[in-house]
């Protein structure tokens, strides 16, 4: 089953590999990524971050769409998926069977613009990504705030999320 | 190839921290170099801030943390470049070892490496006393 969507524009690395995959017993990491899928030096880089003892597949997004049943069947199975952003989130996320909340472990923008809205340090969104954090919170699912298990979560609000 | 030099890269100010600890025991200047990945930088970022230092000039060791740290995942492809030699787990001993190399002895830096190693490995003992 899948046990952890996140959102991290980092994809894969220690933060996630140490803290994530122990927290929820992670066996497999799936990244779902067009450009990583196409780009082998990017793979063997994020190679890097994996864990001993757990499978690291990437995929692009219409495979991942197409063959999710892989990862959402087999019970004794704990995957976590990673995406970069939330173009591809949306995408994704209402075919995830038991999916109630999203973890949103990074989102930096490359230029800073005023109409940003910055969420915390690592955190800031295009209004793009408002408006689509505000559709996933009307679908009722949540989003979360928590780049590590041992921070408190922190759950996006509507009233936080204003486009600019 | 110009001097020898080495970047420690890690998140947050650990590896300022360990060149203030190392300047006690050795002299680091003009050899230890420190780079801090901050909560807010893209990728983009962190290698600009890599491409800064790491020069075609110089011999150039990154230090990293973790193998599978941000800081290692970026600093990879730096690796490819002849001048670049990239080094994940470093520890005290192992900085120790590398400054005195580089700064007092003629020591190629292959074998400056190894030593390093070493020494970073006979850093790591369980000391018996009962």
């Amino acid at each position: 089953m899948i046990r952890i969507v996140r959102v991290d524009d980092r994809l894969l690395h220690g933060t996630v590999a140490q803290s994530w995959v122990a927290y929820y017993h992670i066996d497999t990491i799936v990244v779902v990524n067009d450009a990583v899928y196409d780009d082998a030096f990017s793979r063997v880089t994020l190679n890097l971050a994996k864990p001993n003892d757990v499978i690291l597949n990437f995929m692009k997004l219409e495979d991942f769409i197409a063959e999710i049943s892989t990862y959402t069947n087999n019970p004794n199975s704990n995957s976590m998926v990673i995406i970069e952003n939330f173009r591809d989130l949306k995408e994704i996320y209402t075919i995830i069977p038991n999916l109630r909340s999203i973890n949103i472990g990074g989102q930096r923008l490359r230029y800073s613009s005023n109409e940003n809205l910055r969420i915390n340090s690592y955190i800031t969104l295009s209004n793009e990504d408002v408006i689509t954090c505000k559709e996933i919170l009307d679908k009722g699912y949540l989003l979360e705030v928590r780049q590590i298990p041992a921070d408190s979560s922190i759950y996006l609000e509507k009233d936080q999320l204003w486009e600019k | 190839m110009g001097k020898v030099k080495i970047l420690l890269i890690t998140h947050h100010e650990l590896s300022f921290a360990v060149k203030e600890y190392m300047s006690e025991f050795v002299d680091t200047r003009d050899v230890l170099y420190c780079l801090s990945i901050k909560d807010w930088q893209t990728k983009a970022q962190i290698k600009e801030s890599i491409m800064n230092v790491v020069d075609d000039i110089e011999e150039w060791i990154i230090l990293t943390d973790m193998k599978s740290s941000i800081a290692t995942i970026l600093s990879y492809e730096f690796a490819l470049k002849n001048n670049v030699t990239l080094i994940t787990g470093f520890n005290i001993p192992m900085i120790m070892e590398l400054v005195k190399q580089i700064k007092y002895n003629e020591t190629p830096i292959e074998e400056i490496i190894d030593k390093a190693i070493v020494s970073a490995k006979q850093g790591i003992e369980k000391i018996t006393v009962k």
